[in-house]
């Protein structure tokens, strides 16, 4: 048959094994020639051993066992260790590996279908189909796979990924997740990242921006550098250090850009929304404060609370909401100041200043003051509508065409 | 040996109950991964804890229905449930809440 039996503590010396292996517990194992062991049939360690060659076999099995192998490590068929910790120094190879406890690699590895309960260490490149891991897994090197599904800690190099789901902490360098990210707790990358859907609990953070599709996170998402995005949902903070374009952005909380926003659909923020550069959006909804250098909206604008330009907000409708107050200029087709609003200048076709409100200058075809309002400057091309308790400073004047924003 | 899957609460202010739904949420994070073929020990390598201290969590578990347990070749597997995944789901949702509220406050202006 050509079995061969290592005994208990035994040092043996090997070049090959025509059938069998059995290694018992205590025995190191050394090649005869630099080409190393070759198994033809199956390695079955049945406790502690250390392996100090290259090692070749079809299947290797392990049982409650300690393993090192000092060299290369290639299984044809698969790995099974129950209740066991593997270490390798040379490159593993194996179409499927299960490791009940502890996966130690030190050189690049090819692993196929990868299931370690425990941990896996990595300290260099990793390949295979899916990697799983139950608690922790730490690879520094590159990491190709179509899956890496960890249920606590994944921590990364640079990936090239189809999804990556980790429960708890998932760390990556950068590169692509070209299907989805799903992470209980906390994500970030290091470096650039490109990805399909993003789905985070808690926190998200890209280091080096990035580019994805769906971006749906819990908490807090920071980026720092150009982000490309289909569609951005946060239910707390957002902040962008870098432009941002995309098609939307839902945004609970508050939103911060530092650079230019460029959205195909809406921006609508709960909170607060700051833009260091210009914002381009199909529409606008804040609940509470915005400020932008400029703001150029292809529909409608709704502000709750403040809106702050320097070079003005551009749209077809906007409303400001009661008591808001806005500096900077307001151009649209229609605009209405809500009740107790104070504005700087309003450029429209229609402008509606509600009761209470306080406009400096009103420049519009048809302009309507409700009671107990105050204008400073009005010009009109049309109409004019002014309530009685309603205050105007300076004489309102007609004039030929609609007068033109300063900005 | 292995690490816990979420962050284990370091503070005292949340008090043991915190403690006891993020142990809760690392048990079924590991559970979940091996997709029902999850035995007590591979389970327990996954989420860092004995294997008694660990059965009676999954225990409790199974028996608020967060866990399925099943009988399969003479072994007993566990697998996560909707209700399980639910749990997680609305775990993570409080993390994020968390997460904003500790979040850093930035008043920049163009």
């Amino acid at each position: 048959m050509g079995d061969v039996r290592i005994p208990k503590g035994s040092q043996a010396r090997l070049t090959a094994v025509e059938g069998n292996l059995v290694v018992e517990p205590g025995a190191t194992i050394e090649p005869e020639t630099p080409a190393g062991i070759s198994v033809r049939g199956d390695a079955t360690f049945t406790g502690d051993a250390t392996v100090r060659g290259p090692f070749t076999c079809r299947r290797l099995q392990a049982r409650k066992s300690r393993l090192r192998f000092e060299s290369s490590l290639t299984v044809h068929d698969a790995v099974d260790a129950d209740h066991s910790t593997l270490e390798v120094v040379g490159p593993l190879t194996a179409p499927r590996v299960d490791v009940d406890k502890e996966l130690h690699l030190h050189a690049d590895s090819s692993v196929g279908r990868l299931d370690v309960g425990g941990r896996l260490l990595a300290e260099a490149a990793v390949r295979g189909e899916t990697l799983r891991v139950g608690g922790r897994a730490e690879v520094r090197g590159r990491t190709e796979a179509s899956e890496v599904s960890v249920g606590g800690q994944a921590s990364l190099g640079d990936v090239e990924l189809a999804r990556f789901e980790v429960g708890g902490l998932g760390t990556v360098g950068g590169g692509t997740i070209r299907d989805r990210i799903a992470v209980g707790g906390k994500f970030s990358a290091t470096g650039r990242l490109v990805f399909g859907d993003l789905e985070v609990g808690g926190a998200a953070t890209l280091e080096g921006g990035g580019a994805g599709k769906k971006v749906d996170v819990g908490g807090v998402l920071r980026v720092v550098g150009a982000f490309q995005f289909s569609r951005l949902s946060v239910g707390g903070i957002a902040e962008i250090e870098g432009d941002a374009e995309g098609d939307r952005v839902d945004v609970g909380g508050r939103f911060w850009a530092g650079g230019n926003l460029t959205l195909t659909d809406r921006l609508e923020v709960g909170g607060q929304a700051t833009v260091t550069g210009r914002v381009a959006a199909g529409s606008l909804e804040i609940g509470g404060e915005f400020v932008a250098r400029g703001a150029t909206v292809a529909t409608d604008v709704e502000v709750g609370g403040r809106i702050r330009t320097e070079q003005g907000l551009r749209a077809v409708r906007i409303a400001v909401g009661r008591n808001c107050s806005v500096q900077g200029a307001l151009i649209a087709e229609r605009i209405r100041i809500g009740r107790g609003a104070t504005a700087e200048s309003v450029f429209g076709g229609s402008v509606d200043v509600g009761p209470d409100a306080h406009v400096e200058y009103v420049g519009a075809d048809e302009v309507q003051v409700a009671s107990g309002a105050r204008v400073g400057t009005i010009e009109y091309v049309r109409d004019l509508r002014i309530d009685g308790s309603a205050k105007v400073d300076r004489p309102p004047r007609r004039v030929a065409t609609r007068p033109t924003p300063p900005v | 040996m292995t690490g816990p899957a979420p962050e284990r609460p370091t503070r005292p202010a949340v008090n043991r109950r915190r403690e006891q739904s993020d142990l809760y949420a690392t048990i079924l994070e590991v559970v979940k991964r091996h997709e029902g073929t999850g035995r007590i020990t591979r389970i327990s390598y996954g989420a860092g804890m004995p294997v008694d201290r660990l059965r009676s969590a999954v225990e409790r578990l199974a028996a608020l229905g967060l866990l399925e347990v099943r009988p399969q070749d003479g072994f007993v597997t566990y697998d996560i449930t909707a209700r399980g995944q639910e749990f997680l789901n609305t775990y993570w949702k409080m993390r994020g809440f968390t997460e904003m509220f500790e979040g850093r406050d930035r008043h920049r202006t163009p």
